[in-house]
């Protein structure tokens, strides 16, 4: 009964009286119960725990996302529900408040389902880094659902959830979307509030959501969105409803495709798709040119600097002392606590992070990698801010590859970083960006396409995207369960 | 590979105890991180100055309101493992 089910054809199930939603509730329950075991996507998952959030809830009339079920990725705090970003070191931990997008969507009535898995505190693009291992691909489970949102991206095809909370630092919202044939979200900086979401690399977090199609993702945020007392880095929004953009002509807008996301490093398929996609805007009214972004092939680099340096300053607070996982080694002093309980707790990826964070920000290394990488971080904006004068907004691939396969990549770290190579540089930025579903491979995987716009213009995101997915409606495709 | 103990030391400083075959897992993961941070280097960044944040926001003040929280002392002290004596966490001593 749940297949296909939009944010959209839900409500107005709702309202023609059509289903309940306990029913609807109920049957997502069963069918996470169902299938879970096979995709890995809910992690800690607990009917009793699940329908507790479900009778928790105020239901009013009219709200914004009355009775939609969704995921929510581990690194939300959801009081009274595990809440763990996937590491050992948050074993056990149940917060005693909500995150504050958390208490948004309740407010919009939209329930948690329960969390989905993420690469430990978010941190790898192919959830294999999570402690209770990856979500795999819901179209073909040799394969990784990408990261670190994967649970999040792999709730919409596999319809474990109508939408799904993720977080996007370096790609990890646009990426999995991309390997599971979903919409995905990253807002502007400073668009939704933090506040609550376990902080990774904080100049570069942000919020944002994985959904079936455009329109619905212009409803979660319009639930989401906005100043907050909680997050300074927020900006007051002067949208009242992105969906107004969905359907809107896209005649005569300036669509740039930078060359470098089309260069040789894109697989053959990947780019056929792309370039299909750029026809059908074009089609549309659209007016398409090259452009170029010549700092492309140093947001890697910059981004792997960057990134570690604020992980392991936000990873400090892990002492296992006021929360989470202790270790059970008999202590002599303070120190053996932090040491022990460190050493047990946190994951490979999580030790990388943490050591290049401390390398780059020690005495004698921080200018020659830390303070450089944040120059050539303002020299990636100029980039954008450049060709953002000629256009409104970006199209290119999200991922130079397709899905690729369980255990590819986790053995070298490099190769692994390198995957989010179109998609760092505009995070670098605090830029928004989408990802839409843009067909599939001749192996039958997804392959997304990214439009990224300026600081502030979801808007554009959404007018883009809809008609686009309007031409094409790819969501439509969704996995055999077997 | 990275010199086993420029690892050694980066693990004090990041309060992490390694075994060693993470030791040397890390010297070469963090070698072949710093080999492709060199990129960077071709990269005039002369008269560039640099960016720590992208919100553009400056000096973001609010009233200083009292604002009661609902979350008990108890609650919060029950979500560490270690002992509690008086209203507090007990550990071990610092020396």
């Amino acid at each position: 009964m749940l297949e296909n089910f939009t944010i959209k054809s839900l409500l107005e199930s709702y309202a023609s009286k059509k289903i309940s939603k306990e029913e609807v509730f109920s049957a997502y329950l069963d069918r996470i119960e169902k299938h879970n075991q096979k995709f890995n996507v809910y992690v800690n998952f607990d009917r009793e725990t699940s329908m507790m959030n479900f009778k928790d809830m105020k239901f009013q009339e009219g709200q914004l996302l009355h009775g939609i079920p969704y995921g929510l990725k581990d690194n939300f705090i959801h009081k009274d529900n595990f809440t763990t970003a996937c590491s050992k070191i948050l074993e056990g931990f149940k917060p005693t408040f909500d995150a504050e997008v958390v208490t948004k969507l309740k407010n919009s009535g939209a329930v948690s389902l329960g969390m989905v898995n993420t690469d430990e505190f978010t941190c790898g693009a192919s959830s294999e880094t999570s402690i209770y291992g990856p979500t795999l691909n819901p179209f073909d489970t040799t394969c990784v659902s990408g990261g670190s949102s994967g649970g999040s991206a792999a709730v919409i095809p596999l319809d474990f959830g109508v939408f799904a909370m993720g977080t996007d630092t370096g790609g990890s919202i646009r990426q999995p979307a991309s390997f599971c044939n979903a919409v995905g979200l990253k807002v502007s900086y400073g668009r939704v509030s933090r506040s609550g979401v376990l902080s990774m690399a904080s100049s570069l977090d942000s919020i944002g959501h994985l959904t079936k199609t455009v329109y619905d993702s212009a409803l979660v945020l319009n639930a989401t969105a906005g100043l907050s007392k909680e997050d300074s880095t927020t900006f007051a929004n002067q949208i009242e409803d992105y969906t107004k953009f969905c359907g809107e002509d896209i005649s005569g807008l300036r669509i740039g495709v930078p060359k470098e996301y089309m260069d040789d490093s894109v697989d053959l398929e990947v780019k056929e798709k792309i370039e299909a996609a750029i026809k059908v805007l074009e089609s549309k009214g659209a007016v398409v040119k090259e452009v170029s972004l010549p700092m492309t092939k140093y947001g890697v680099a910059v981004y792997y600097i960057v990134n570690p340096s604020e992980v392991s300053t936000n990873m400090e607070r892990y002492d296992s002392i006021r929360f989470g996982r202790r270790s059970k080694n008999e202590p002599k002093e303070l120190l053996d606590i932090y040491l022990d309980s460190r050493s047990e707790g946190f994951g490979i990826e999580m030790k990388r992070r943490i050591l290049v964070g401390s390398m780059v920000l020690s005495a004698e290394s921080y200018e020659s990698y830390y303070l450089k990488a944040q120059k050539v971080r303002t020299l990636i904006i100029e980039d954008f801010k450049k060709v953002f004068q000629e256009v409104d907004v970006l199209v290119g691939p999200v991922c130079p590859i397709p899905p690729f396969k369980v255990g590819e990549k986790s053995q070298d770290p490099v190769t692994m970083y390198t995957v989010d190579a179109l998609l760092t540089p505009s995070a670098l930025a605090g830029l928004c960006g989408m990802s839409v579903p843009a067909g599939f491979n001749s192996d039958g995987l997804p392959i997304g396409l990214q439009i990224i716009a300026p600081h502030g213009c979801e808007d554009r995101l959404f007018k883009v995207g809809h008609k686009y997915e309007e031409e094409t409606e790819f969501y439509k495709q969704t996995p055999d369960l077997g | 590979m990275l010199d086993k103990d420029l690892v050694l030391k980066l693990a004090v400083l990041s309060k992490l105890k390694l075994t060693d075959d993470e030791v040397l897992l890390m010297q070469k993961d963090l070698g072949g991180i710093f080999e492709y941070f060199d990129i960077l280097n071709s990269v005039d960044t002369q008269g560039v100055e640099p960016t720590y944040q992208v919100s553009g926001i400056e000096d973001v003040l609010f009233e200083d309101e009292v604002n009661v929280s609902n979350i008990t002392p108890d609650q919060l002290l029950n979500c560490s493992e270690f002992p509690k004596v008086d209203n507090q966490i007990q550990t071990n001593s610092i020396l």
